[in-house]
């Protein structure tokens, strides 16, 4: 709210710190909701936070392999003594400390959140591809489609997601592409409820008239008017689709379920930090990546709420 | 109405054998056998091995292994109807090649424990979410409220398995490893030598903790829910009449707004079986409570698919049956929402 700035109105006098942006003209639609998203220190400190997070996982393993030694590995007689390999945070240069076979916990959870992040943002993709695609269809369609739609979303909303989850990942193999894909058919019918009814109230809308009146096709309706007025609440739960995922993703891993070793997640580092919860320094082994998955998740719900604030300001006026 | 409820649990019935056919096609096609183990048995013949396939009815085609499933399920409700009447009988749902048990028997065991944990946090989250819900939304925007709203956003990105973690170091390992008495229990349901069920005390200390993991994150969507649908019966036009009127501000709030805003609950509640499971999956496995989410864990480790489909089928049941209740108790406390003339 400190960084509104001053709009000279039509009179020449400068506007009162309070603008009223629905009204001031010059600016078009995309930057009034970007100044009201900016007015939410939180939301734009969550977007600080990831980029920071998502740089030093995709950047910090490999600085880290160049520079850092990635495993204490203190010796008793020739073999790992398993006592003393682990290590509590800035013990002998190990910035988090190590897990208990001596692997450098810093490392460990960059390169697992890449992991997480990446899941995250693709399941994402697929959710918000799939919803929008249904969720437009059975909004515009109706009829049969819409049946149809409805009952296979009450359908998915009925089985515990995690049930579904771990079976898929035991049929399809516990990779990234099948977790992707299980959280993708888990999570779209929130969404694809959303897309329908907010297509299906603008399809009545004058707009859609005026477009249907000037011989537009029904395709190009669909695809140019409707699901461009849909773009708010689709980024939106987009924004909180992602903090879904990797709640999810993080719970699947925990429950050994999903992505196999030797690769880290999040949640299967919280699943080994669990493990080893009663071993000396075993606590921050399972403090760090449960620390990561909070404040990405919380970024992320931020952001979207933020998000739906700025793109449909009457929501604020309750 | 009644038109509305057969109706209903038609359609339930129907979307109960959807779940079960996709979910039995799934672990069907999956390459672990769950008789994987005894046939890598050695000194085993040819005939021995085909035996063995046979007992487990995976000789015999896809569609038929799922009748026999569904029938052998439905029988005892069947026989029910014979005369002179049998008492009730458990249904059949198959062995258990982990527990040696049958599955029906060794979901009765599971399901009081999930019970007892669920119930207990359900009604812990009703009765903090809902005072703190009505109290910030009728102070908007005040301290209490900012608190209240970026607490739950804490609570719903909260990963409840890392909270749980957590809890157990703080309350159990960390006091433990220190010479000190654990103030928590680290998991399970009763102290050992404990366990007749005649102990309420010793429960009710196990039950804190993974209570607590499981009510944080509930509060949290509760008083969020509670919050807005206050807010929105706060702006109706009743609510200004009965302002109008003189009515104290106390009567407005306790008797006209609370109690239209607790309707949109009563749906939130029937919705919620199958996150409240996710949930108990998590916190169960976490704190070693033996109910059905930590049965599930161990039978999707074991590869044990009978128990799964005994637990998608009961869960799947709930899911239908609590919907149901929940549309149903809102025509109730609601009369202005009716189903016979919405059809």
């Amino acid at each position: 709210m400190t960084t509104t700035p001053v709009i000279l109105q039509p009179g020449g006098a400068p506007a009162a710190p309070a603008i009223d942006f629905e009204t001031t003209s010059e600016i078009g639609y995309y930057s009034l909701v970007w100044r009201r998203f900016r007015a939410r220190k939180v939301a734009v400190a969550g977007i600080i936070a990831l980029t920071v997070l998502a740089l030093a996982c995709a950047l910090g393993p490999y600085i880290m392999s160049w520079v850092a030694d990635l495993r204490h590995q203190p010796s008793l007689g020739g073999a790992v003594d398993p006592v003393n390999a682990q290590l509590g945070p800035f013990q002998q240069g190990h910035l988090l400390g190590t897990d208990d076979i001596g692997r450098d916990l810093l490392f460990r959870n960059l390169s697992g959140g890449r992991i997480s992040l990446t899941v995250g943002g693709l399941a994402m993709l697929l959710t918000i591809g799939i919803a929008t695609f249904f969720g437009a269809l059975s909004g515009f369609l109706g009829g049969i489609v819409d049946s149809a739609t409805t009952a296979i979303i009450n359908a998915i909303l009925a089985i515990p997601s995690i049930l579904l989850l771990v079976v898929f990942a035991k049929s399809f193999g516990q990779s990234i592409q099948t977790i992707v894909i299980g959280i993708g058919i888990i999570s779209w019918p929130y969404t694809a409820r959303i897309v329908r009814s907010v297509v299906l109230s603008a399809r009545e809308k004058e707009f859609i008239e005026a477009a249907r009146a000037v011989g537009t096709s029904r395709a190009r309706i669909l695809t140019r008017h409707l699901i461009p007025n849909a773009l708010g609440p689709i980024v939106v739960s987009a924004s909180l689709t992602i903090g879904q995922a990797i709640l999810l993703e993080s719970a699947l891993s925990f429950l050994g379920q999903g992505i196999g070793i030797p690769t880290a997640t999040w949640g299967s580092l919280l699943h080994d930090g669990y493990q080893a919860l009663a071993h000396p320094n075993g606590f921050f082994f399972a403090l760090w990546p449960g620390l990561l998955i909070l404040i990405t998740v919380l970024s992320f719900n931020y952001i979207g709420d933020a998000l739906r604030d700025a793109f449909d300001p009457r929501s604020l006026e309750r | 109405m009644w038109k509305y409820v057969v109706k209903r649990l038609l359609l339930g019935a129907l979307t109960v054998l959807a779940i079960t056919f996709v979910v039995y096609a799934l672990l069907w096609a999956l390459p672990e056998k769950p008789y994987a183990q005894l046939l890598a048995r050695p000194n085993l013949t040819d005939a021995d091995r085909l035996n063995i396939i046979h007992r487990f009815g995976a000789d015999k085609p896809f569609l038929y292994q799922y009748w026999i499933f569904l029938t052998n399920f439905l029988k005892p409700f069947w026989s029910w109807w014979g005369w002179p009447p049998h008492g009730p009988s458990p249904p059949d749902l198959g062995d258990s090649v982990t527990f040696h048990d049958t599955v029906a028997h060794l979901m009765s065991l599971r399901l009081p424990n999930t019970a007892v944990l669920m119930g207990t946090a359900y009604v812990v989250t009703l009765v903090i979410a809902i005072p703190v819900g009505i109290i910030s939304a009728v102070r908007q925007y005040s301290k209490l409220d900012n608190f209240v709203t970026s607490a739950s956003f804490f609570g719903i990105s909260l990963p409840n398995f890392w909270f749980g973690s957590i809890l157990i170091y703080v309350f159990a390992i960390f006091p433990h490893s220190h010479g000190f008495a654990t103030i928590f229990p680290a998991g399970g349901i009763h102290t050992t030598g404990l366990e007749s069920g005649q102990h309420p005390l010793d429960l009710a200390w196990h039950l804190v903790l993974p209570v607590m993991v499981l009510a944080v994150q509930s509060i949290a969507v509760y008083a969020r829910y509670m919050r807005s649908a206050m807010l929105e019966v706060l702006n109706q036009d009743y609510i200004r009449t009965a302002r109008a009127k003189g009515l104290a501000e106390r009567r407005v709030i306790g008797r006209h707004a609370v109690r239209n805003s607790l309707l949109p609950l009563i749906t939130l509640m029937g919705l919620d079986i199958p996150v409240l499971f996710v949930g108990a999956v998590v916190t169960e496995v976490v704190f070693s409570w033996s109910g059905m989410g930590l049965l599930f864990d161990q039978a999707a480790e074991a590869n044990d698919y009978a128990t799964l489909m005994g637990i998608v089928l009961l869960l799947s049941v709930f899911v239908v049956i609590g919907n149901l209740i929940a549309d149903i108790a809102y025509t109730w406390a609601d009369p202005r929402i009716s189903y016979e003339t919405s059809r």
